[in-house]
């Protein structure tokens, strides 16, 4: 499902990643645990092709990513949820604009549509802000938004870039359940996060099935 | 396709004041190139006019018969810059001033009767390529120096030819100049709105939308700017037009296929405008 090989990743002169290697099955649920700038947003970025590897082969859902085409990277991306870390909410749409961009961009029929929205708003908690713009709305629910949206389309594979640890523990716990229940139902998912302790007190919490913990430390990934 | 139609609203509605401000530009231009068109297709009917009249009117002395005069204009037909000369009799000339002067000509012939005034005289015509006001002169000077002629007089169609030149020249210029301008304008129109919208399209790039969604609205918009421009350029003019016609008396507006032309040209210039800024925007970002 997730496969990286020997990958290296540098900005200029500053090495990110160093022969960094880890595999993530089908099905499976993953936390990528590692300080701030330790490299959790780079990896991630490199898994849905924002940034290309210096060396080595990144491969997701099956394709390797050094083989996609202009053309052929959108499809790849549609079956990839990606919950960003500074959210990427559009601050002129509505709430409920903006999680309908993604069912939109794939064609949903707009009744469809407007059933999905308003059950994930309702889901999620945003039924009240849903003619709000994001700018009128609190960190916690944007952060909520920005979930939504990364989840309306199903995707086969979800990317959380540390969306959890600016909600409430609890809220946090909650978001750790909703992507759990994705996973229950066929999705891939890896979750980035700078606190170590989160997948065991999820676990305890939720009395959830052990999880897989990548950690990512100086470059290189161990499991 | 719904979204897509949506986004496309949405990339134009994103900066009104800016589209507004891009729009009144266009339309002003559109104005300043419609007048060079205007008065170049007023010119061009002009000479088109003066074309069927003589270059130059050579006087004949009273004293040159016919035989001689038309010896004399074989002549001189010889000459490179002349096409061919008219000889007008005596008799025919003075039928002529009848005809001109109408009532008032009946007057002067019943006053002049037996002993006509009028002397014979050569209709020149002139090789338009020759036909600047500078080369009729030189042409009249060189056929007033002999002695048959009495007086040479030129008919304008020298000065309507420099004329014509020059709005020619002028109207060329002010469609390059047009076009760049409106190639400049419609542009920074583009891209200012492309780089308001900068999130969102960064957004729909990650989340999966396709080359063609994220270009498609830079051409449209281009496209949009590029036709109503010059249609409410084109209006405006048409405003002024009825004002000129109501002050001046009637002068024919540009013809159709002219009007047709400038709209289509703004389309065109208006998708390569479109072109143009996508590709800046997706090399800076």
């Amino acid at each position: 499902m997730i496969q990286l090989h020997q990958v290296s990743f540098a900005y200029q002169n500053l090495s990110v990643l160093e022969r960094a290697s880890f595999r993530l099955e089908r099905g499976e649920f993953g936390f990528l645990v590692g300080e701030s700038g330790s490299g959790k947003t780079t990896l991630l970025k490199l898994l849905y092709r924002e940034l290309m590897p210096t060396e080595g082969s990144v491969s997701v859902l099956g394709q390797s990513l050094a083989d996609l085409t202009p053309s052929t990277l959108p499809f790849f991306r549609r079956k990839i949820g990606v919950v960003f870390q500074d959210w990427k909410l559009v601050n002129t749409k509505t709430v409920e604009q903006n999680l309908a961009i993604p069912q939109k961009l794939i064609g949903t029929k707009q009744k469809i549509l407007r059933e999905n929205v308003y059950n994930l708003l309702q889901q999620m908690g945003l039924i009240h802000h849903k003619n709000a713009l994001p700018t009128q709305i609190s960190s916690n629910e944007k952060q909520r938004l920005a979930i939504a949206r990364a989840i309306i389309n199903s995707p086969l594979l979800l990317l959380v870039d540390q969306s959890t640890e600016t909600l409430d523990p609890t809220l946090a716990l909650e978001m750790l359940s909703l992507f759990d229940t994705l996973n229950f139902q066929g999705a891939t998912v890896l979750v980035a996060t700078a606190d170590p302790e989160l997948p065991e007190r999820y676990v305890r919490a939720k009395n959830a099935a052990p999880k897989r913990v990548f950690k990512l430390k100086d470059g290189c990934i161990t499991a | 396709m719904r979204y897509k139609i949506q986004n496309l609203f949405t990339h134009i509605g994103r900066t009104g004041l800016n589209n507004l401000l891009c729009l009144i530009a266009l339309a002003f231009f559109t104005v300043l190139l419609n007048t060079f068109l205007f008065i170049h297709s007023s010119v061009y009917k002009e000479l088109d006019l003066k074309q069927m009249v003589p270059s130059l009117v050579a006087w004949a002395n009273d004293t040159v018969v016919e035989e001689d005069a038309r010896v004399f204009a074989n002549q001189i037909e010889k000459k490179d810059q002349i096409l061919y000369i008219d000889y007008i009799s005596k008799e025919e000339n003075y039928n002529r001033a009848e005809k001109q002067f109408g009532l008032l000509g009946g007057l002067i012939k019943s006053r002049i009767s037996g002993n006509n005034p009028f002397p014979a005289s050569l209709e020149i015509y002139v090789n338009p390529i020759d036909s600047s006001r500078k080369k009729l002169e030189e042409i009249a000077f060189d056929i007033e120096s002999y002695d048959e002629i009495d007086d040479v007089v030129l008919t304008g169609q020298g000065i309507m030819m420099d004329l014509f030149r020059q709005t020619n020249r002028m109207t060329i210029a002010s469609i390059c100049i047009t076009i760049l301008i409106t190639l400049f304008v419609i542009r920074a129109a583009v891209l200012k709105t492309a780089r308001t919208r900068h999130e969102e399209i960064q957004l729909l790039g990650f989340i999966g939308a396709t080359r063609g969604h994220l270009r498609i609205p830079f051409f449209v918009h281009g496209i949009f700017l590029g036709l109503c421009g010059t249609i409410l350029g084109i209006t405006c003019f048409y405003l002024l037009y009825c004002l000129l016609t109501f002050q001046l008396g009637v002068l024919e507006f540009l013809p159709y296929y002219q009007l047709l032309g400038i709209v289509v040209a703004g389309i065109i210039i208006g998708l390569f405008a479109g072109i143009f800024a996508q590709r800046k925007y997706f090399k800076s970002f």
